[in-house]
């Protein structure tokens, strides 16, 4: 197979999702957090809070970049820490800054992703004046959420959050800015019951991620190497569920992205699919840096020597693991470039694929759980197609010694 | 820290062998081959055609591929 640089791959790969830590601490101390509970200690040194003069300079400096690039539409997520410590006078003027400098040549679209324990009327009052489109974590019914979310003196953040919950929910004039509820897979969990606290609450669009870990800190209940797949057997637990129900008012965001690419459709995440992705980290004392979930590759991984104050935007191409990141999805081992699944699963995540000893040129760490859950998926789809229909893309099952009936 | 050697690896992690169901593909795009009305009106699934119409529509608007950060829902 041929070898693709990061330089090559990378090199094609425009940057349209600057990622601001706007703040660098979070009122929760989740233990499965990337950012501060996985062996990254930087934080300590960053400020709590951008100061206003980080945030000036790298809304100018991803105005010459757009601007020298030919980019149209930016991506701006607030995102921390905790976000919402910043505090509402830094929100209106980061965006208020954001769009007098940036439009008319460039529209900045604003998200922002939250642990829903401060998020009152007030702050929905203000995320809906200055249009930022925001979701909340949260990890299913109490027991399970606050089993891992909890705050520095050990104390669950359900009831906050839900308060939070119930109040977005019942708010019409943000229905179109609240993007859902991201929730980290917890093995101990029943799927079946977080999927009834969403239809319940009603939850329109809900994503379930995969702890983050590698190989030589391999995620809750998995060991590298192991063709073990309960992450596997848990998402299909709820995707039978999902998909028999046959409703899309919920949407399930791992699911439709898998069903999409099967369907080689071209949208989706980082965590699947090919190709690259447009995404660099803005940290809190302004350095440039590659999306924020290598952390869990080391202490002070992600840190490079680029910084708004004196580096332009497309600097970071300089930056070995930001042309990584930026080129994640075709930066395959031997293996997943062998194998057949790997246009869905696009190798997985990056930082999961991590090894002391080789980088990231291995399989993912979840690898037999993705292959099962996608050809699983894959399967179902299939069978759900008519049969014309099949025979016209000429669409079929894989036969895998990892796929085995749910 | 950053080795990627793309396809250089010989990796010690268990090699998977998967079998294909010969003859048949595991994805398609369906960027290439239009779906006649009538061939999605057959498709029984909201989910499937839901999915099918959503992103589509985002395909068009954003022009190319686009794969987002995953640690934000919107």
């Amino acid at each position: 197979m041929d070898s693709i640089s990061p330089r090559d791959a990378s090199s094609f790969v425009p940057i349209q999702d600057f990622i601001f830590k706007v703040t660098s601490r979070c009122n929760l101390n989740c233990a499965y957090c990337y950012m501060y509970n996985k062996g990254d200690l930087s934080y300590l040194q960053q400020p709590k809070v951008m100061p206003v003069a980080v945030v000036d300079a790298a809304i100018e400096r991803i105005r010459a970049y757009s601007s020298a690039s030919g980019t149209r539409r930016v991506s701006i997520i607030l995102h921390g820490g905790e976000p919402l410590l910043a505090g509402q006078t830094f929100f209106r003027r980061f965006v208020e800054k954001a769009n007098s400098e940036l439009m008319p040549d460039v529209q900045p679209v604003f998200n922002m992703q939250t642990n829903g324990t401060l998020l009152d009327q007030s702050w929905l009052d203000l995320l809906r004046e200055l249009d930022i489109r925001f979701g909340i974590s949260l990890d299913g019914p109490e027991s399970i959420n606050d089993a891992n979310r909890v705050d520095h003196r050990g104390r669950g953040s359900y009831a906050r959050v839900r308060r939070a919950i119930d109040l977005v929910l019942a708010d019409s004039r943000v229905d179109d800015l609240f993007g859902g509820v991201l929730s980290v897979i917890n093995l101990d969990a029943d799927p079946l019951e977080i999927y009834d606290l969403y239809r319940c609450l009603g939850i329109r669009s809900a994503d379930f991620l995969l702890p983050d870990g590698n190989y030589y800190n391999p995620p809750a209940g998995l060991i590298a190497g192991s063709t073990d797949t309960p992450y596997a057997d848990w998402l299909i637990r709820l995707f039978i569920k999902w998909f028999s129900d046959d409703d899309p008012t919920l949407r399930i965001r791992i699911f439709e992205d898998i069903i999409g690419l099967i369907f080689g459709l071209p949208i989706g995440m980082d965590d699947l699919g090919g190709g690259g992705n447009g995404a660099i980290v803005i940290e809190s004392d302004g350095t440039i840096e590659p999306v924020d979930f290598l952390k869990v590759c080391g202490d002070r991984f992600t840190k490079t020597d680029l910084n708004v104050a004196d580096s332009d935007i497309a600097d970071a191409y300089q930056s070995e693991l930001i042309r990584i990141s930026l080129a994640d999805g075709s930066m395959l081992c031997k293996k997943c470039q062998q194998c057949p699944v790997k246009a869905v699963c696009g190798g997985g995540y990056l930082p999961h694929r991590y090894s002391v000893v080789n980088g990231f040129d291995n399989p993912s760490v979840y690898c037999h759980n993705l292959m099962r859950l996608i050809i699983y998926i894959q399967q179902k789809v299939v069978d759900a197609l008519p049969v014309t229909l099949r025979h016209k893309l000429n669409i079929g099952p894989l036969v895998s010694n990892v796929n085995r009936q749910a | 820290v950053a080795n990627v050697s793309n396809g250089d690896s010989d990796s010690n992690q268990e090699q998977q062998t998967v079998g294909w169901d010969s003859g048949t593909k595991f994805t398609v795009d369906l960027r290439e081959i239009e779906l006649t009305a009538e061939e999605r009106a057959d498709i029984s699934s909201a989910i499937i055609d839901v999915i099918l119409e959503r992103t589509r529509i985002e395909a068009e608007v954003i022009d190319g591929s686009w794969r987002k950060y995953s640690k934000y829902i919107s």
